[in-house]
């Protein structure tokens, strides 16, 4: 983990320095700004000194939590993320149940009804949204659900005409009807995923000999699939999460783009826009962050899932 | 005239991947087994799903190499940008005109070139760093292997996406070669952990053994003895990985940050539609509809390599 954040800052401080043009130059294009006002910035920024001290003071700023000051919402990069890093969450999070649930479901169904219509159908519908870009879907769902039809609101996190004294009540459920179409978004795409390997890894099991000794000792195949298969089909499914999690907050990233939904991607979209450096290199060192803090989630939930590796 | 010698494409198209589609089917049954590649290719077309799909991604090539006469206008010339702006899909513009009054049609036709190639090139450098650091890894093993391998976790736990977003906003104009270089410089951790797994364990084989006794070389061994053993858990991550990288491309370019305009990238198409939304779906939808059509073809014809090369998964694994 701390390995990961070194390898991102690292990745970071290279991509800014290997970059062409200098950042004193570009913030002062003014030909009018004599040379030795710009040398006097670079000393004020330690631009002056040698590649390696840089690189220290770096890797320290970013220890320390500090990640720069943001050109383009003139306040410390730091702000910024901590007001949208929770909206990342809640998407990410609410999907993530959503998905899980109807994921396993679906791959447990079809791995009990193997190779019926059923399993053929769903196969062919998650195959389909496991290959769909995040950003297409988005903007096709954001059409049928907003425009089309006009079920619920278009983009946000709140209702603009909303009074400033509405009750907490009012505000969570207007939070929440923003919420659902980005949501369903990415929970498709997860599902499908989900899906698919749950049915793999539970005709996996299937196999095994501890089901054809509980078949022999006759229990009922729903008991089978259920207290024997399903429990253990549950654990590559773990591991899966802990890998999809990069994909997911980058997924999370542009359907946020797309839904104008306030958080981490949203902000990446419009640093883009304004060229806000310091904010784009943050945030490939925070979402480094989430998708850490959330593997290491995920190996607590296979420790807890999985009585061997308990002592 | 290009009207005319689009529509013959077309039709001569369908009718060769059809014939072509029969005759193969014939020859899949009858022919006796040749070597590794050709017994797997025989696979692939046996079975129906794999084999629409490689007849899929022949039409895309196909599309991408002779775009010029499949494609009914330039998709770069804007012919009357007041009187065909953003005409709705009708039987002059099947897929409608864009806000330049450019054909979607041809766009999407002409944005095959850049996918596919991108994707494909992305590949081919993921594919080479990756075999050749997880052969490295593998074969050297001890403490080596161990801090090779921690590099790769950490690598792979960093949104490729944020990164390469953050790279080219940082580069500004990237030409389309150095957006190869930079997405298969990010796409090879995963392939180089499965070579290096798959060298870990022939490493302590016999034919290792023999071809070390008989006075091979390291590279020799790793080269000529491992390699080809190796590349077969490589070779299904790459075609499933094409897909991603369809789909990275695409979604690097809708940002506004992969392939400029105006050449044509399925991405940026959908990133100039999404600014015409709601009223106009027809710049953003179509090629979105053709990513989804290359990356099924790619993802099934990946299952489909994965059930040739490995015959345990394929009564039982995720197929469609």
């Amino acid at each position: 983990m701390v390995l990961t954040m070194l390898l991102a800052t690292s990745a970071t401080f290279l991509l800014i320095h290997a970059a062409p043009g200098d950042p004193v130059q570009a913030a002062m294009s003014n030909p009018n700004i004599s040379e030795s006002v710009r040398a006097r910035w670079r000393v004020a920024y330690g631009l002056d000194r040698p590649l390696p001290e840089q690189y220290g003071r770096y890797l320290a700023a970013v220890a320390r939590g500090e990640l720069g000051f943001s050109i383009s919402q003139h306040r410390p990069v730091r702000d910024a993320l901590a007001d949208a890093l929770p909206y990342t969450i809640v998407l990410i999070g609410v999907a993530l149940l959503a998905s899980f649930g109807a994921g396993v479901t679906l791959g447990i169904l079809q791995a009990a009804r193997r190779r019926s219509r059923f399993d053929r159908i769903v196969s062919r519908i998650a195959l389909v949204f496991y290959s769909v870009p995040d950003f297409w879907l988005a903007v096709v769902i954001l059409l049928g659900f907003a425009y089309w039809i006009r079920l619920f609101p278009v983009g946000g996190s709140r209702d603009p005409l909303a009074l400033p004294s509405e009750t907490a009540l009012s505000r969570v459920r207007d939070l929440a009807s923003h919420l659902v179409l980005p949501v369903l978004t990415l929970a498709l795409l997860t599902t499908a995923g989900i899906a698919r390997y749950q049915r793999a890894a539970m005709l996996e099991e299937a196999h095994r000999d501890y089901v054809r000794t509980a078949r022999a000792k006759g229990a009922a195949e729903r008991a089978i699939l259920i207290h024997h298969v399903f429990r253990n089909a549950l654990l590559p499914l773990i591991t899966l999460l802990g890998l999809s999690l990069p994909g997911l907050v980058a997924g999370a990233a542009l359907i946020e783009s797309v839904f104008s939904w306030p958080g981490m991607g949203f902000l990446t979209v419009n640093a883009i826009g304004t060229r806000d450096y310091p904010m784009i290199t943050a945030i490939v060192i925070v979402g480094s962050g989430v998708v850490c803090v959330g593997s290491l989630l995920a190996d607590v939930l296979y420790v807890i899932a999985d009585p061997r590796l308990r002592d | 005239m290009g009207l005319a010698v689009a529509v013959t494409m077309w039709c001569g198209l369908s009718a060769g991947l059809y014939l072509t589609s029969q005759r193969v089917r014939r020859m899949a049954r009858s022919t006796p087994a040749g070597g590794p590649g050709e017994r797997m290719l025989r696979h692939l077309v046996s079975v129906r799903a794999p084999r629409h799909a490689l007849f899929a991604i022949l039409a895309l090539a196909a599309m991408a190499v002779f775009a010029p006469w499949f494609a009914p206008y330039n998709p770069i010339a804007q012919p009357d940008a007041i009187g065909l702006q953003s005409l709705p899909p009708s039987w002059t513009h099947l897929f409608g005109t864009d806000e330049f009054s450019r054909d979607v049609l041809s766009r999407v036709i002409f944005g095959t070139r850049i996918s596919l190639s991108v994707a494909v090139l992305a590949i081919a450098v993921a594919a080479s760093i990756g075999t050749l650091y997880g052969a490295i890894a593998g074969y050297c093993g001890g403490r080596a292997d161990t801090v090779m391998m921690r590099a790769i976790d950490a690598a792979l736990a960093i949104p490729q996406l944020l990164l390469l977003v953050a790279a080219l906003a940082l580069w500004q104009h990237v030409s389309v070669t150095a957006l190869v270089v930079l997405i298969g410089a990010t796409s090879w951790f995963h392939v180089s952990r499965l070579v290096r797994a798959d060298v870990l364990r022939l490493r302590r084989q016999e034919l290792t053994l023999a071809a070390v006794a008989l006075g091979a070389s390291p590279w020799r061994v790793l080269w000529r003895h491992i390699l080809p053993n190796a590349v077969t858990s490589a070779i299904v991550a790459l075609t499933l990985g094409i897909g991603n990288i369809i789909v990275l491309e695409a979604a690097l370019s809708f940002l506004g940050l992969g392939v400029s305009p105006p050449t044509p990238s399925w991405g940026n198409m959908i990133h100039e539609g999404f600014a015409q939304l709601p009223g106009r779906w027809w710049p953003s939808i179509f090629p979105g509809i053709a990513i989804v059509v290359a990356v099924i073809a790619f993802n099934v014809l990946g299952d489909g390599v994965r059930d040739a090369l490995d015959p345990h998964s394929r009564a039982d694994s995720a197929e469609v």
